[in-house]
């Protein structure tokens, strides 16, 4: 029972990993950050291993277990992990490699920076996730019809924002690389 | 998904994806990686249901509260700050606000007013290191860059970094007064910096360019006040935009850009050999550096300007 529980998780980390590690990744400003949220992610998902839904939609699960281990960390009640150094290594070397971003850039983040939590949530999910309509409501654990209007104002605020900010919205050129 | 295309706020949600520190693609290979192997066997290790008592077990070791705190604001997605925290991180947390109230060298001046530091560049040319002794000289860690900004966009703060900071530590910079012109008498790039500002800020300041110099920043080459001032080149054929470009004395460059399958955003064309013709179409104009505007264009008509979306 326990081998069939271990391959079950052990088959959804390996799916799982990368995406989660890039959910984290995209939200923490430290590399220690990111590598604890990605580690009590995982341990949280193995004590519940049990409710651990099939493939397609474990990742929509974990991204919820995420957003709230990430919760908890901004409110400082974040559990400090005992982490291995490979993890730590791993992880500090994508940090490392962040490119630098254009200059019209920082100021995008700062307007983004100063959305309220849930807004910058709802955007981020959509735009760094790639996540529709139906999955967004599996993470965020509301009906669609919420999602949907939830959005639409999200992005009228950021619009905002950024219009404020002086950005005209979709004039910095989108290079191919 | 269909809400999401909706092409006049389409792009809002493409800035969003630029901000992404790294995407999914990119940590192809992460799960086999020696991190992803040595955090699963820690997980697994325990029995279901309790790995709890692991994690609770090295709870002790958490940074104090306020810290942790401090570092989450610093900047969720700031990207370009990330690399000096990890320099000047503690350090510079430790060494305190200076007493001084005023200090003034050759490229610029600070004064302590009320809740804020004014500080008013004498020199927007000057080595950045006199902007950055200056501050420090009033216990503050700001960095400044002076930028090379087409005309419009002299005085705008184009980019902050934030490093190591709270909610409470601002930064705000303009033209003082504001919209005045630079070069007349009285007319400083300024920028303000909140008391007690702890850790490490950044500004990126738009400044005149010189000549020759590449524009870092820029507006569109139609906005009052740029090179093309009153002119809307968009959806317009090459020859024509061409033609008052050297009206103006302009001299013209061109990018070939092909507009993103899904009809929202743009990218530009790797090979960028092709020779335009008059009879290509222009969907922006920008200024590249005093007297060279360059086109963005395709050869092709296209239902919608794929750069402003509209």
């Amino acid at each position: 029972m326990d081998d069939d529980r271990r391959r079950r998780f052990e088959a959804v980390y390996a799916q799982t990993y990368e995406p989660i590690l890039g959910y984290a990744l995209r939200r923490c400003d430290s590399p220690e950050d990111a590598a604890d949220a990605v580690a009590e992610t995982f341990a949280i998902a193995w004590r519940r291993v049990d409710a651990l839904p099939p493939h397609a939609e474990a990742r929509l699960w974990l991204y919820g277990i995420a957003r709230n281990v990430l919760a908890n960390q901004r409110r400082g009640q974040a559990r400090r992990w005992s982490r291995s150094v490979e993890l730590d290594a791993d992880i500090a070397d994508l940090y490392a490699h962040s490119p630098e971003g254009s200059v019209e850039l920082g100021a995008i983040a700062q307007a983004f920076k100063e959305l309220h939590d849930d807004d910058r949530e709802l955007l981020s999910l959509v735009a760094w996730e790639g996540l529709d309509h139906a999955q967004l409501a599996k993470v965020l654990d509301c009906s669609r019809n919420a999602v949907r209007i939830r959005l639409h104002r999200a992005r009228k605020r950021f619009s905002k924002a950024l219009a404020g900010a002086g950005i005209s919205v979709n004039r910095l050129p989108v290079e191919s690389r | 998904m269909n809400e999401l295309s909706e092409p006049a706020r389409a792009s809002e949600l493409a800035r969003v994806g630029e901000l992404a520190r790294v995407k999914d693609e990119q940590l192809a290979g992460q799960a086999s990686g020696a991190g992803a192997r040595a955090l699963l066997a820690t997980i697994v290790e325990e029995k279901p249901g309790l790995a709890i008592a692991t994690v609770t077990a090295a709870a002790g070791r958490r940074a104090p509260r306020s810290r942790r705190a401090r570092r989450l604001f610093a900047g969720l997605v700031t990207t370009a700050a990330l690399a000096t925290a990890a320099v000047m991180g503690p350090v510079l947390l430790e060494r305190g606000a200076g007493t001084a109230t005023s200090y003034a060298n050759a490229a610029i001046d600070i004064e302590l007013r009320g809740d804020e530091y004014i500080a008013r560049i004498k020199d927007p040319f000057a080595d950045h290191s006199l902007y950055a002794k200056a501050f420090q000289a009033m216990g503050l860690d700001i960095g400044m860059e002076l930028i090379p900004a087409s005309p419009t966009r002299v005085g705008d703060v184009v980019r902050y970094g934030f490093a190591g900071t709270t909610e409470a530590d601002k930064l705000s910079g303009g033209l003082e007064p504001d919209g005045c012109a630079l070069g007349h008498e009285g007319c400083f790039l300024a920028v303000t910096v909140s008391k007690g500002f702890k850790g490490r800020g950044t500004f990126y300041l738009g400044r005149p360019a010189k000549p020759g110099e590449k524009y870092q920043a820029q507006a569109k080459a139609g906005k009052k006040g740029e090179m093309l001032e009153g002119y809307d080149a968009d959806g317009r054929t090459v020859g024509k935009v061409a033609a008052e470009a050297r009206r103006r004395g302009l001299r013209v460059v061109f990018r070939i850009i092909e507009p993103n399958p899904d009809g929202n955003g743009f990218g530009t064309i790797r090979d960028q050999s092709a020779k335009v013709g008059e009879r290509w179409y222009v969907w922006a104009a920008e200024p590249v550096q005093v007297g060279t505007v360059r086109l963005l264009v395709t050869e092709k008509h296209l239902p919608k300007n794929p750069v402003t979306g509209e």
